[in-house]
């Protein structure tokens, strides 16, 4: 008896030691000088593209594209690999969430190949800065459940209509947050007049505990199913717009985690996470973990 | 009597006429758009915003503008059926110096060509351009390159005209030498320092004037106090921080200056200088 009972849990351990290996890890990140082919592998890691979206599913993208000094701006191979295995996957219908200027396709020495591909997505035009409020596009909410500071918000009325929504920020400098990648690139679903209330709306006026705690409210609203963030060159100093100095991670890091990636990237740009209060903000929300020693992360 | 009226009246004329027609001037009214380059045509109708409404012509960073001192912006595109298009911004800020800011600061490690006025630091297709209290920047990345230079130098000419002003340089600078003043970037707080250096976001030195200096082997930051005492006690707070902090190591030094070392392992030498503090940021 006593040594079936060995037994037993021996197997019982190796099977929970294999499911912990099969486990996809909570971070993802690739390195390498191929932006569009680290982006491939960061999603295999995560158990592929067909883990995030079903065939037949709509998607939304938030990709931050609007700047234009190197190092401010996703560089665009990343979105050409994530539309190339979101129609692999089977995704019925693609969708920016914010408005892109066609040259910013251009950047890409990739883009005559993926021409035809962009030309299959849609995009939120009327989400273009200094974004204003439409009736049909924009969704009016007055209040967030759980948040602290944030109230009355206009966003894109899609974020909450995709089946999948899928964040796609670079991780760079900025002046008052510090640091902008996943949990920030959500302001770019707000119209501006949501967006200077942030700024503006604080006990003084770009107030870095209020701006923090707003986009950590913001972030209560929808998770995305997928951050995909480019660390591969960019800016750590005058952000968001540069251009500023630039560092070379010459990474792509996957996950779902906003709090762990954006833990994670600033440590990848030189910065202290305790300085980034977008951090502790959403991890008081429950929004993710901070402590990245909790965390299985996968780098190659 | 009329003759006194008229003299006092002359008086004050000589004596406020010219600051008055250079600085009640707004941007939108010395921003170089319809006409201003013969040949060349609006694409659309200048826009102008005022105060607060700066967050919505930028898209980031207006947060920066505001702490200098930030007064009205006048934008345009202008465009020429051969030579393509130019884009302008123009700041009117509330001082020369809150101008120089941020001319200092967005330039970057540009040189830059001295004048009595304007200052203009040229970029691979923008220039970025200090006059009195308006700092004009030009984005000429559509333009064709031939027709560049001569662009940039007609918008010169042409704010130099509207807005005639001498530069005048922060006090700060005053024993800075004119190779100094050039790549110097000059912050007046937190904001504008973060674009420097990250001291967290917390606003640990209390900063609302310093200057920032290239060196050759390291950086100089001079913080500068209203009095001795203020900056004494910035410069205990910083000390006793920056020993207690996990993020610095390697503390070393006493009364009136220290050493650390950031996580990056480049060297922070600080110290206290009557009304100012300077940090030494020796890269690693």
């Amino acid at each position: 008896m006593y040594k079936f009972m060995k037994l037993f849990v021996a197997v019982l351990l190796g099977l929970s030691f294999g499911l912990a290996q099969a486990q996809p890890p909570d971070i993802a990140s690739v390195k390498g000088d191929n932006v569009f082919e680290n982006t491939f592998k960061a999603i295999e890691m995560l158990g592929g593209m067909q883990r995030f979206v079903q065939p037949g599913q709509t998607v939304g993208i938030l990709v931050n594209s609007g700047f234009r000094n190197k190092g401010a701006y996703v560089d665009p191979d990343v979105v050409f690999a994530t539309i190339s295995m979101l129609y692999d996957a089977g995704a019925s219908d693609i969708v920016f969430l914010q408005y892109i200027d066609a040259e910013y396709w251009a950047r890409s020495p990739l883009e005559p190949e993926y021409r035809d591909m962009i030309a299959r997505t849609r995009e939120i035009a009327e989400n273009k800065f200094p974004s204003v409020f439409i009736e049909d596009i924009f969704v009016k909410i007055p209040t967030v459940e759980g948040a602290v500071s944030v109230k009355d918000l206009e966003l894109v009325k899609e974020f909450f209509e995709v089946d999948v929504f899928i964040n796609i920020p670079i991780a760079k400098h900025h002046a008052t947050t510090i640091l902008t990648n996943s949990m920030k690139n959500l302001m770019g679903l707000n119209t501006r007049a949501s967006n200077v209330k942030f700024h503006l709306d604080g006990p003084a006026r770009n107030d870095p505990e209020f701006i923090a705690q707003c986009i950590a409210d913001l972030n209560l609203l929808r998770k995305a199913d997928l951050i995909i963030s480019d660390v591969s060159q960019v800016i750590v100093t005058n952000g968001p717009g540069g251009p500023g100095e630039m560092v070379s991670p010459l990474r792509v890091v996957a996950g779902t985690d906003p709090v762990a990636i954006d833990s994670y990237c600033t440590l990848l740009l030189g910065f202290e996470p305790e300085d980034i209060l977008t951090i502790e903000k959403g991890f008081l929300h429950g929004l993710g973990e901070k402590d990245l020693s909790k965390l299985k992360i996968n780098e190659e | 009597m009329s003759k006194i009226f008229f003299k006092f009246g002359f008086f004050l004329a000589l004596l406020f006429g010219p600051l008055s027609g250079i600085k009640a001037k707004t941007a939108a009214e010395v921003l170089p758009a319809q006409g201003a380059l013969p040949g060349w045509e609006a694409s659309y109708d200048a826009m102008a915003y005022e105060g607060e409404d700066l967050f919505f012509l930028i898209n980031g960073g207006a947060d920066l503008y505001m702490e200098y001192g930030f007064l009205d912006v006048a934008a345009v595109e202008l465009n020429h059926p051969e030579k393509g298009s130019v884009y302008i911004e123009l700041y009117k800020m509330d001082s020369d110096t809150a101008a120089f800011g941020i001319f200092s600061l967005r330039k970057g490690n540009l040189s830059v060509e001295v004048n009595r006025a304007p200052w203009v630091a040229y970029g691979e297709d923008f220039m970025h351009v200090w006059q009195g209290a308006f700092y004009m920047s030009v984005s000429g990345g559509r333009l064709q390159e031939n027709a560049r230079l001569q662009v940039f130098a007609g918008l010169i000419g042409y704010l130099a005209e509207k807005a005639p002003a001498e530069n005048q340089l922060p006090l700060l600078f005053k024993k800075c030498g004119p190779e100094d003043s050039k790549s110097a970037a000059y912050i007046m707080g937190p904001l504008a320092l973060s674009n420097i250096y990250n001291f967290g976001h917390e606003n640990i030195f209390r900063v609302s004037e310093g200057v920032v200096l290239e060196k050759e082997d390291h950086l100089q930051l001079v913080f500068s106090y209203p009095d001795k005492e203020t900056a004494s006690d910035t410069f205990s707070f910083v000390a006793q921080l920056m020993e207690s902090a996990g993020r610095f190591s390697q503390f070393s030094g006493g009364e009136g200056s220290f050493s650390v070392k950031d996580r990056q392992n480049n060297l922070l030498r600080v110290s206290l200088n009557g009304a100012r503090i300077q940090v030494s940021i020796i890269k690693n």
